[in-house]
């Protein structure tokens, strides 16, 4: 592992911002989901399966939230370096290709590392409460869609960092970094929500469902989950392979509108943009 | 050696070219002496390739710096914000860029100690969360640590205290290889007196001349006989003439006061 992947996995593991948005604020909501939000009991057979889905939602919606939240700070982290950015491709060892490379990956070592305590708190503190231990159905899925949510985000943010300083519009860059938290609520809302086929549509919507199958072992609904795991209606089941195709679309527009403005930003001042 | 080609650089249509034309080749030791607000932080950044060149080139041993790519220990400069990246310490920074630069990490921890920050400063300060002289001299550090062919220093002296600004005098004259150093300040006409000096004003370079024969020199208004060198500025024209006849360059302290000599002052 390069000095700079390892600095830059520290320097997402060790911003206070960042740990307290992504981890200290959603393990508030973990701990509401868990002790306030469900039920208090898981009586039979039936009890300990409802508490299964309980789970597997909370670690799937607060996992994606927590994810999102990072993103914010990774728009910021690649906005504000891209002043060293343009010196570290022409003057050190660190070629474009490879500075790009290997700040996905750690950053998206880090969103994996926060999604990781997400997950385990919630396993952790549902076995406090139930002694249940709701580990999914497919852990390798779970990885699997934790990984695709990394990707996805990370790739976002990129694009969004980008727009800003291409654009020259560093004012709009609040507003601009919280798209990724605004998606990540769009998600989250298909607790309560059915937003029919549009979840195939909108941007990162399909991964909840992804999510909720691995973690389950049952195929979601489109939305209105709540609802699902109170059985109080019918609802209309996801399909699984239209969510894949979903994300994966999303993940390779984001990367295609990057490279499309790292191109557009070649011989542009970005430095000088934010004056 | 680095070469510039009639290089205009502007930040946007809309406003005057903040480097005029300017045609130079840099190597060897040069002093790039201006006032404050002449262009030559700019024209640094045009030499990294972190402003858009309007028109022209720089070639830095012969390659467009647009084109350069991945190569270590062939340009390093000191602007503080090229060595920001990540959330981290000025020693966690300085361990990076020794390693990307391929520099030296112990002689730029030594430079850091003799330009006044220690170890401990370092691990416990972040980049931007040093002084603006501590921040100079950390960025300085890195320049001079990274073995590159060609170093560009922005203002070294600039917020250092006069002990540190020896240091930094000594330092730059064992640096083996191109090395531009820019200032306002005329006192380093005399501590580095075998250098070559590139006039800057209102984005114009001019030169080269010799520093020995700068810091003998007076500036006088108008076009006069036997100048060293005659250049514009708040739309007149001056003339640095050898000899005690007007204001002797090396008692101005700062080229700043060019400026008040213009007015009259």
């Amino acid at each position: 592992m390069s000095l700079y992947l390892r600095l830059k996995v520290k320097d997402l593991l060790t911003n206070v911002e960042l740990l307290g948005w992504s981890i200290g604020f959603m393990e508030f909501w973990v701990a509401m989901w868990i002790f306030v939000f469900s039920g208090s009991q898981a009586v039979g057979e039936w009890g300990v399966y409802v508490v299964k889905i309980d789970v597997a939602l909370a670690y799937s919606f607060l996992g994606l939230l927590s994810i999102s939240t990072a993103a914010i700070g990774l728009t910021y982290s690649i906005f504000h370096m891209s002043r060293a950015a343009r010196y570290i491709v022409k003057f050190t060892k660190i070629g474009p290709l490879r500075l790009v490379m290997e700040d996905f990956l750690g950053s998206l070592t880090a969103i994996l590392v926060y999604a990781a305590v997400i997950f385990s708190s919630v396993i952790g503190l549902s076995y406090l409460k139930w002694r249940v231990l709701a580990l999914p159905e497919n852990p390798l899925g779970v990885l699997i869609d934790l990984i695709l949510a990394g990707v996805s985000y990370y790739w976002l943010s990129y694009t969004l960092a980008l727009l800003v300083l291409v654009s020259g519009r560093t004012r709009a860059l609040t507003m601009t970094s919280y798209l990724p938290l605004i998606i990540g609520f769009l998600a989250y809302s298909q607790l309560w929500v059915d937003l029919g086929d549009l979840i195939y549509v909108a941007p990162l919507c399909a991964l909840p469902a992804l999510l909720t199958y691995h973690g389950t072992g049952a195929i979601p609904p489109t939305g209105s989950y709540l609802a699902w795991l109170t059985g109080t209606t019918t609802l209309r089941a996801v399909n699984l392979r239209l969510a894949a195709i979903s994300t994966f679309a999303w993940i390779a527009v984001f990367i295609a509108a990057s490279l499309a403005l790292m191109r557009r930003s070649r011989g542009v001042p970005l430095e000088e943009i934010r004056l | 050696m680095i070469d510039l080609v009639e290089l205009y650089v502007r930040y946007s249509r809309r406003h005057e070219p903040v480097v005029r034309g300017v045609t130079a080749r840099l190597s060897g030791k040069h002093l790039l002496l201006g006032p404050n607000g002449a262009g030559k932080t700019t024209l640094f950044k045009a030499i990294c390739g972190l402003v858009p060149i309007s028109s022209g080139r720089v070639l830095i041993d012969g390659q467009d710096v647009k084109s350069l790519y991945g190569r270590p220990k062939l340009l390093a400069v000191n602007l503080s914000e090229v060595y920001r990246v990540f959330h981290l310490s000025a020693y966690d920074h300085l361990r990076l860029f020794a390693d990307v630069m391929c520099g030296d990490l112990d002689l730029a921890l030594n430079i850091a100690e003799d330009l006044g920050l220690s170890l401990e400063l370092l691990r416990r300060r972040k980049p931007w969360e040093l002084s603006a002289g501590q921040q100079k001299a950390f960025s300085t550090s890195l320049a001079l640590a990274s073995g590159a062919k060609h170093v560009l220093l922005d203002e070294p002296f600039e917020q250092l205290d006069p002990a540190r600004k020896v240091r930094v005098v000594r330092h730059v004259e064992e640096y083996r290889g191109v090395l531009v150093l820019s200032t306002h300040e005329t006192w380093v006409l005399n501590a580095l007196s075998k250098w070559s000096v590139h006039f800057m004003i209102e984005g114009r370079v001019y030169g080269p001349l010799k520093a020995e024969e700068l810091a003998h020199a007076s500036l006088v208004r108008g076009e006069a006989e036997g100048a060293i060198l005659r250049f514009k500025a708040a739309g007149g024209v001056y003339s640095l003439v050898p000899g005690a006849c007007g204001e002797p360059l090396s008692k101005l302290v700062t080229l700043d006061r060019i400026y008040e000599v213009t007015l009259g002052g």
